[in-house]
């Protein structure tokens, strides 16, 4: 019940489940977080869709904005499907490890992603909104590490509890 | 532990020690009005507030927990129905704030229930009473503290009650909900807890409110994973601990009325568990929200008398119509002072361990006593 395995084990999947919803969570930040330069202000509609100033583009407006309601769906759905998968195998589902790689490319991407907030910054009167991403997304990195490390350590455990049965 | 053994099982404790029956009602009555010397029943009868032992819902919701609120809180608390096991035990890795919080986690056989009972020999039998109060609730009530905190008393639904079912052991996960005009539904596994609350210190983190009633239940054995536990499990097994109460209350009782000379932790009465140990386990093993019925039963078998049921209200005009010099000589008076001791000393000893979350106590751990 309290031999140093099980403890262990506890401890691990408690963390994956809580990192799971974190995840989970996240998606909305990250669906939103494209949004924030025109909710602040700083860009208009077109100058996020990258047609700003360009007439004939204007007329593929609404192409545009449906695929980016597309993306936003997608970007949820690969959020939840990632949170909702460690959920699971933290309580105990057997070698699903298809949100682990979800976690991984993830964790990738962010990982990448970060130091061009600052590299591709064109006023410094966006710098409040950049540091807040970038909190946002530093603390994104943790969880997914911190996921990734505990998935690695709870199928390490079960297997060793597996061999000593 | 509720009022079947605070007031019916301290009764059949104190007439098992050789307390007559007066003598053991008088006893009973004080440990059992612990849990229910608020604030407000204080002031209604112009009696010093400091005094208060127990804290209502109501004066809970409108207390505050800022750090005067909280010390407020602990001090009542910690020194009547939680104490602490040890004030100076040491855990690794954990910051001074923590650490606090972490001494006041309630269990058996600590020094402080030794100077409790210390505390009440040679004073009066409503000191005696306050004593088995503190003494019993060490047992009930252990792994949880008397101050709000969620790092320290939170649960999580990992919570199972063992039960037999057809003669076999089984374990039930417990669904705990948030209604208090509910009783607990034994057959069915449904209890009432606190609500969680994200806050470190809001009032649904103190003591066992996250856990429910289980550790009033003499039935109940189950197992969780408290929030100080570092996601080890514990398994408490209420028959046997009560068991060890009410033991080591008989034993307790017998060195405070002179028969025996000290009182050391860990010593429980043989000679009554030899006599009595079958009929103990009947009545603490009997799945039921209240055993007050078979505990009186078996008091009145033990000193063939009545023991009158609980009534709050039975001393309070005496206090009143004292006059205030004399007070001290009525049932509640004597009663204050011994609260005042108790808490003084419980607040003293925490404060002097470098722990701050009790404050200081401004009254002084020895009382006059008026017998």
């Amino acid at each position: 019940m309290n031999d140093e395995n099980s403890v262990a084990l506890r401890r691990y999947c408690k963390s994956i489940e809580l990192n799971g919803w974190a995840i989970m969570l996240s998606a909305i930040w990250t669906s939103v977080k494209s949004l924030i330069p025109v909710f602040m202000g700083q860009k208009s509609l077109d100058e996020l869709l990258g047609i700003a100033g360009d007439i004939e583009m204007q007329d593929m407006r609404g192409v545009l904005i449906f695929f980016e309601i597309l993306y936003v769906i997608l970007i949820i759905l690969f959020h939840w499907a990632i949170g909702n998968g460690a959920i699971k195998y933290s309580k105990g589902s057997p070698k699903k490890f298809g949100f682990l790689f979800g976690a991984i490319l993830l964790f990738l991407v962010n990982a990448i992603s970060v130091p061009f907030y600052f590299i591709s910054l064109e006023r410094l009167e966006d710098i409040d909104s950049t540091v807040a991403t970038f909190i946002v997304d530093v603390t994104m990195i943790i969880i997914l590490l911190d996921l990734i490390i505990s998935t690695i350590k709870v199928a390490s455990i079960r297997k060793t509890i597996t061999a000593e049965k | 532990m509720q009022e079947d053994f605070h007031y019916y099982a301290t009764y059949c404790a104190a007439y098992l020690s050789g307390f007559s029956h007066e003598e053991s009602l008088d006893i009973c009555y004080s440990a059992q009005f612990v849990d229910l010397c608020s604030r407000t029943l204080l002031a209604k009868v112009e009696a010093p507030l400091d005094a208060a032992t127990t804290q209502l819902q109501l004066e809970m919701m409108d207390a505050r927990t800022d750090i005067a609120g909280l010390q407020d809180i602990t001090k009542i608390w910690s020194s009547f129905h939680f104490l602490p096991r040890d004030l100076y035990v040491q855990k690794k890795g954990r910051t001074k704030r923590y650490m606090n919080k972490y001494r006041l986690i309630c269990g058996p056989n600590g020094d402080l229930v030794v100077k409790t009972v210390e505390l009440a020999k040679g004073k009066t039998l409503q000191h005696i009473g306050i004593a088995m109060h503190v003494l019993a609730d060490t047992w009930a009530h252990a792994n949880f503290a008397g101050t709000p905190s969620l790092v320290i008393n939170n649960t999580d639904k990992e919570f199972y009650e063992i039960l037999e079912k057809d003669g076999e052991e089984i374990e039930r996960r417990v669904k705990f909900r948030h209604n208090l005009s509910s009783p607990d539904d034994l057959e069915n596994g449904l209890y009432t807890n606190s609500l969680y609350q994200g806050n470190e210190n809001s009032i649904m983190n103190l003591g066992h409110g996250r856990a429910g009633h289980f550790p009033d239940y003499s039935f109940a054995r189950y197992k969780y994973i408290p929030a100080w536990a570092d996601y080890r499990i514990i398994l408490k097994d209420n028959p046997s601990d009560y068991l060890r109460a009410f033991t080591q209350m008989v034993t307790a009782m017998k060195y405070l009325n002179g028969t025996l000379d000290t009182f050391e932790t860990n010593t429980y009465d043989r000679e009554c568990l030899e006599k009595y140990g079958d009929r103990l386990k009947k009545i603490i093993n009997k799945r039921q929200l209240l055993a007050s019925e078979d505990w009186k039963a078996f008091g009145q078998e033990l000193s063939g008398e009545t023991v009158e049921d609980f009534d709050i209200r039975k001393y309070q005009d005496e206090f009143v119509q004292y006059p205030k010099a004399a007070a001290g000589y009525t049932m509640l008076g004597k009663f204050i002072n011994g609260a005042l001791a108790q808490k003084g000393m419980v607040t003293d000893e925490i404060a002097k361990s470098g722990n701050i979350l009790a404050g200081f106590s401004a009254i002084a751990s020895e009382t006059s006593d008026k017998k």
